[in-house]
């Protein structure tokens, strides 16, 4: 897709996906896990969907759009805002430029995630190598 | 200056470290974040796709999941300080898949003030991780805000 790439909606995220994507982290921070501590210690809404989650997305999203994940080449992600258990958030690729080369094409992206009220959570940038066949 | 802040110096960096990269590590992240592509967690459609077992999505390989969150505290004085994770950068050579040995060591590679209404310090941790083949495969680099207040 000239341009850009179809946007992706990522799953609404439960407090039980939450855990499970801290437990394959490592992740013991109680931002993310322990509801009582947010709320009231740190005056948050509900516990902070982790920034590894918002990663993880953006990656795969990534990797779907260059055809496979080791053609994600160098990117990067700066998180602007918490996301919240439930929350809707929509990835959406814009292509910036492209390079072409005896090995395909090298385009650079970014990506940003958003939520139903356009709060930008997190926003990448990428160059990601598309080959010849899939353009 | 705080005693945390004096221990920090631009070219410091933990010792050296290895980390073998577990499949059900793999697939509990890829199943929590609902991801469709089975190369995250089945053995056998990674297989079918030619890697040599479960493919890390990109992006999990992070200081979390190479296990230095402790060693990162104790080497730059980040235990008990007011700090939030401001970008994550990965510069990758080749894939990472279950059961791969990564070596490495993480590096404070540069570290600057920011003012604003809360004052900062931004660190940049660089790990460059060499798997079981000696193949540099991927560099993460990992910014920590750090609160002076």
């Amino acid at each position: 897709m000239a341009g850009g790439y179809p946007e992706y909606l990522c799953p609404r995220i439960s407090h039980v996906d939450i855990a499970w994507a801290c437990v394959a982290t490592s992740d013991a921070n109680p931002l993310h896990l322990d509801r009582e501590f947010a709320v009231r210690q740190r005056g948050y809404q509900d516990v902070l969907v982790p920034g590894t989650m918002l990663v993880g997305w953006i990656g795969e999203y990534l990797a779907e759009w260059a055809g496979s994940p080791e053609r994600v080449l160098r990117w990067q992600v700066r998180f602007t805002a918490p996301v919240w258990p439930n929350e809707q958030v929509t990835l959406r690729g814009r292509e910036l430029a492209r390079i072409e080369d005896e090995e395909g094409t090298l385009v650079s992206c970014e990506v940003i995630a958003a939520t139903a009220e356009e709060k930008i959570a997190a926003h990448g940038s990428a160059q990601i190598r598309i080959p010849c066949s899939s353009i | 200056m705080t005693a945390d802040r004096a221990v920090r110096e631009v070219g410091q960096s933990t010792a050296a470290f290895t980390c073998t990269i577990e499949r059900v590590k793999l697939i509990e992240f890829a199943q929590a974040l609902h991801l469709g592509n089975p190369v995250y967690s089945d053995l056998a459609a990674a297989v079918e796709h030619g890697y040599r077992d479960v493919v890390a999505c990109p992006g999990f390989i992070n200081s979390l999941t190479l296990g230095l969150r402790e060693v990162k505290a104790a080497t730059f004085g980040l235990a008990g300080v007011k700090a939030v994770a401001g970008e994550m950068r990965w510069e990758s050579r080749g894939v990472v898949c279950a059961g791969d040995r990564l070596s490495g060591r993480c590096v404070l590679a540069r570290m600057t003030e920011k003012a604003g209404r809360r004052p900062m310090d931004a660190l940049e941790f660089e790990t460059e991780l060499v798997n079981q083949f000696g193949d540099k495969v991927l560099t993460v680099t990992e910014t920590t805000l750090v609160f002076k207040d």
